[in-house]
């Protein structure tokens, strides 16, 4: 026998409802990423506060900043959990360097930094990590352990590396990292330059846009015709080496004297340097002082890069060759991107279309600018700012695009003159 | 006079030419900037815009028009006063099965409202009672399917449409319908999506597979998340007399499938709206505490949760007071709210150890028992291997240190037409376990472009709705 239907549709509906089911709470992990130098490692420990409080019961208010004994207890608390052994069995020693509550509005860290030094005659890079915070007391709790940066192996970029996880009745890992060389660090680090500076569109329109006006002469307020090959080649050896001076000088402050400015402004000041950049490329603004500038804005530019060396952690031998390979990456970069662009726009510097080819590209460079300082102060991304990303992310295709335009520009001039041949 | 206004004029005529000579280049030049500024702010206005459009372009709110109760407190004295009156009739008729199986269809009703394991076991014993007294060849079959299907008894599910089957008076056309449907659900918990949907669609009006409900079940799972909410959206519309409960489990199902895709505002309203359609309702109340939780109003959560704890008992709410005291740090009162649950848990999985597993799972997960934790989940990944039941598997696996296993029983979900932000993070986190960057990383975005905020730290207090 069968029921009414509309019952049984409500409650099918309500079945189909019920049918979700197990779902695991994640809870956040815990993260120890590790920097290994050549004297010893550095650890940056990320522990929820909400998980330590579980745990222990160690009272800390969220939001508040953390006492003199609190910090004390939690160091004791860290060091007193953790463990690191050579293959021998000699521990490592250990040292709680800082320990800070972080909050972002929502939930609170727990933040420590400590160092871990191997005896006499243990190697550095093959031992067994034991830890037990917070895990010992609760089973579902995780800790990721990860490689931040390990230049000797060539592990210097963005993206830690997975080493494992530690849980409850795991609370062991055997680390061997291999043998390292300086070498593979130094090769690293160029490829970091390569890397960052290929990325980061905003550096290298920064350039592009300064030597958008170095094949011409200035004529007061706007710019005439075509300079010459000696005075191209002047200007932009000059905006070059002023560039890469401005960057490494603040890049070496920024990465040993601990010179630095919170990353917004330095972003900020980074696409204001564009828009300078390209205004100067519509009109003369600065002309005859290219270098000037270009070295003045090298300066933020290379707070930003110093920045990225900054995190790394590395001892400073290790971070003297990271920032000499860094830079040279840079160059590379940079050589090509002129090897590659100048020609194009010297070539189109001869031709009657460039001032409208010219006025063009500042108008992008300068929309592109304007859509990054609204981004960088306001931290919301927008349309505009995605879009430039994409288009500039295409190179090689904006590559052929200004050869073919240069090609096009340079066959209208001789049909024009071709043209007005016959009239004389 | 007349010679000198016209050589003056002709002067400033040839001087503004003049200007204008030398002007025009920069000016056009100007303009052109000035256009791309323009077009520029147009571009971005419209960006900023986009979500305001959106909204003015919302459906309706669908109204109920049927004359069944506007709230859950009416509702459940509705719901009270029918099963009195059908105890009374069962006393006064009893052997008959009909009478009986109404009873259970009473009990199975309120159960649907209040979760009562109580509930859904006096109907258990009212379906018994009418099939020891129906004739051979028919009974309650139908009744007990549905509630087979919702205790998560799937086998014995099957087994009762078999029997509507072989009636020896063939059921009508309707009913026959609501069997092969039934046959897909049974299908689809089973991890056979493909003959879910065969089941669903076969034979049927296409406009009536475009406005069932199942298909949006079947399409929020399978990844199609704006097909499912327009499913939804069309079943509310197309149903001429709509009862109030019907549309607010509807709206809890939208809600639902936004929350699964990180659409956080837009899951709120429609947990919002399931309270204007049914107020007063614990299950929409309980969405809408945790809603508040992950917004960082952790106290109006904690007294909104308490608000449906304290007078009736209700384990999944006492979990996520747990949860949220847990993640504030609070072991104390998390400890207290997590064992009255487990000792609701435990008693329930005496009392149907099927329909509880997959709801103890989520319990002994998130409160630091992983071996009964995985107990469980073997036992509910037996009884239904479908992805969510899959996905706990996986996750018990990693919570007893084996992220190997873990991986073996989530690949085939990866692989199949299950879609679920959760696949992939359980999948990352045992490739994380295994110190596999790469895998783990792949894991994760793929995690991300399903939910954008699936790994936020707020999502975990996700208990209702996900």
């Amino acid at each position: 026998m069968v029921r009414p239907l509309r019952l049984l549709r409500l409650l099918a509906v309500m079945l189909l409802l019920a049918g979700s089911g197990a779902w695991a709470h994640l809870t956040p992990n815990s993260e120890i990423s590790l920097a290994f130098g050549r004297t010893k490692i550095a650890a940056d420990i990320v522990v929820p506060l909400s998980e330590l409080t579980y745990a222990t019961n160690i009272d800390i208010p969220p939001g508040s900043s953390l006492s003199p004994a609190t910090r004390a207890i939690l160091a004791s608390y860290f060091v007193g959990h953790m463990n690191v052994l050579s293959p021998d069995g000699r521990a490592w020693g250990k040292r709680a360097d800082e320990v800070v509550l972080s909050n972002d509005g929502f939930s609170s860290d727990i933040l420590l930094k400590v160092t871990f030094t191997p005896p006499t005659g243990a190697p550095l890079r093959r031992f067994d990590f034991h830890y037990s915070a917070v895990i010992d007391h609760i089973a579902n709790h995780f800790v990721l352990l990860l490689v931040r940066t390990d230049s000797d192996s060539g592990h210097l970029t963005d993206h830690p590396q997975m080493l494992g996880g530690l849980q409850q009745g795991n609370m062991t890992i055997r680390i061997d990292r291999g043998p390292g060389s300086a070498w593979r660090g130094f090769v690293s680090a160029v490829g970091l330059g390569i890397h960052h500076i290929s990325e980061g569109h905003d550096h290298l329109l920064f350039l592009i846009a300064l030597l958008l006006p170095a094949p011409l002469l200035a004529s007061g307020r706007h710019w005439s015709g075509y300079g010459g090959l000696q005075l191209t080649a002047r200007k932009l050896l000059a905006v070059v080496t002023a560039f890469t001076i401005g960057h490494s000088m603040t890049l070496i402050g920024g990465a040993f004297l601990g010179w630095k400015l919170p990353t917004q402004p330095v972003e900020v000041g980074i696409a204001v340097s564009i828009l300078v950049s390209a205004s100067h490329a519509w009109r003369p603004i600065f002309a005859g002082r290219e270098a000037l500038i270009a070295g003045s804005f090298g300066l933020v530019h290379g707070l930003a890069f110093a920045t990225l060396i900054g995190r790394f952690g590395l001892e400073p031998v290790q971070k003297a060759q990271s920032i000499l390979g860094f830079n040279i990456g840079i160059e590379l970069v940079q050589i090509a991107v002129v090897a590659l662009v100048m020609p194009i726009l010297v070539v189109m510097a001869r031709t009657s279309g460039y001032a409208a080819f010219r006025t063009g590209a500042a108008a992008f460079a300068g929309i592109a600018a304007v859509a990054w300082i609204v981004e960088r102060v306001f931290r919301v991304d927008n349309v505009v700012g995605r879009a430039i990303d994409v288009g500039l992310g295409h190179a090689p295709w904006v590559l052929t695009a200004l050869i073919a335009g240069a090609a096009f520009m340079v066959a209208l001039d001789r049909r024009q003159a071709r043209i007005a041949q016959p009239a004389a | 006079m007349c010679n000198e206004e016209r050589f003056s004029r002709v002067g400033v005529g040839e001087y503004l030419e003049g200007v204008l000579t030398v002007w025009i280049p920069a000016r056009r030049t100007f303009h052109i900037i000035i256009l791309g500024v323009l077009a520029a702010i147009v571009v971005l206005a419209l960006d900023q815009a986009m979500p305001l459009l959106t909204k003015l372009r919302a459906h309706r709110e669908p109204v109920a028009t049927s004359g069944a109760p506007r709230s859950y407190d009416e509702a459940i004295r509705k719901a009270d006063l029918t099963i009195e009156g059908d105890e009374e009739i069962a006393r006064g008729r009893s052997g008959e099965w009909l009478i009986e199986e109404r009873l259970a269809n009473a009990y199975f009703a309120r159960a649907r409202l209040t979760g009562s394991f109580d509930d859904y076991a006096a109907a258990q014993r009212a379906l018994d009672q009418a099939f020891a007294t129906a004739p051979k060849g028919v009974g309650p079959h139908l009744t007990q399917a549905m509630l087979d299907f919702s205790l998560h008894r799937l086998s014995a599910a099957g087994a009762m449409i078999d029997a509507i089957d072989h009636y020896v008076i063939r059921p009508e056309a309707e009913t026959r319908g609501e069997t092969s449907a039934m046959r897909g659900d049974i299908a689809f918990y089973r991890g056979d999506y493909a003959k879910a949907l065969q089941a669903y669609t076969e034979g049927r009006d296409a406009k009536a597979v475009e406005s069932s409900f199942r298909l949006a079940v079947y399409q929020s799972k399978t990844g199609q998340g704006d097909r499912a909410i327009s499913t939804i959206e069309r079943l509310a519309e197309q149903d001429r007399f709509p009862t109030a409960q019907l549309l607010c489990n509807l709206s809890l199902m939208a809600g639902a499938i936004e929350l699964q895709r990180g659409n956080w505002s837009k899951a709120i309203e429609y947990f919002q709206r399931a309270n204007r359609q049914f107020p007063g309702y614990w299950l929409v109340e309980a969405h809408l505490a945790q809603m508040a939780a992950m917004s960082g109003k952790r106290q109006t959560a904690i007294r909104a949760y308490l608000a449906i704890v304290l007078p009736n008992e209700r384990p999944e709410v006492m979990d996520a007071l747990a949860g949220l005291y847990r993640a504030q740090g609070d072991r104390k009162q998390s400890v207290l709210w997590a064992d009255r649950a487990e000792a609701v848990w435990e008693r329930r999985l005496r009392q149907i150890p099927e329909g509880a597993y997959g709801h103890a799972v989520e319990h002994y997960l998130a409160f630091d028992k992983p071996a009964r934790a995985l107990e469980l989940a073997l036992l509910d990944y037996r009884a239904r291997p479908y992805g969510v039941s899959a996905t706990a598997l996986a996750w018990a696996y990693i919570a007893n240190n084996r992220p190997a296993d873990a991986l073996r029983v989530i690949d085939p979900v990866l692989r199949s037409a299950w879609v679920s932000a959760e696949e992939h993070i359980v999948a990352g986190q045992a490739h994380l376990l295994l110190g596999q960057s790469e895998a783990a990383d792949a894991e994760q975005q793929a995690a991300l472009a399903i939910n954008p905020r699936s790994m936020d730290r707020e999502a975990g207090l996700i208990w209702f709705g996900h």
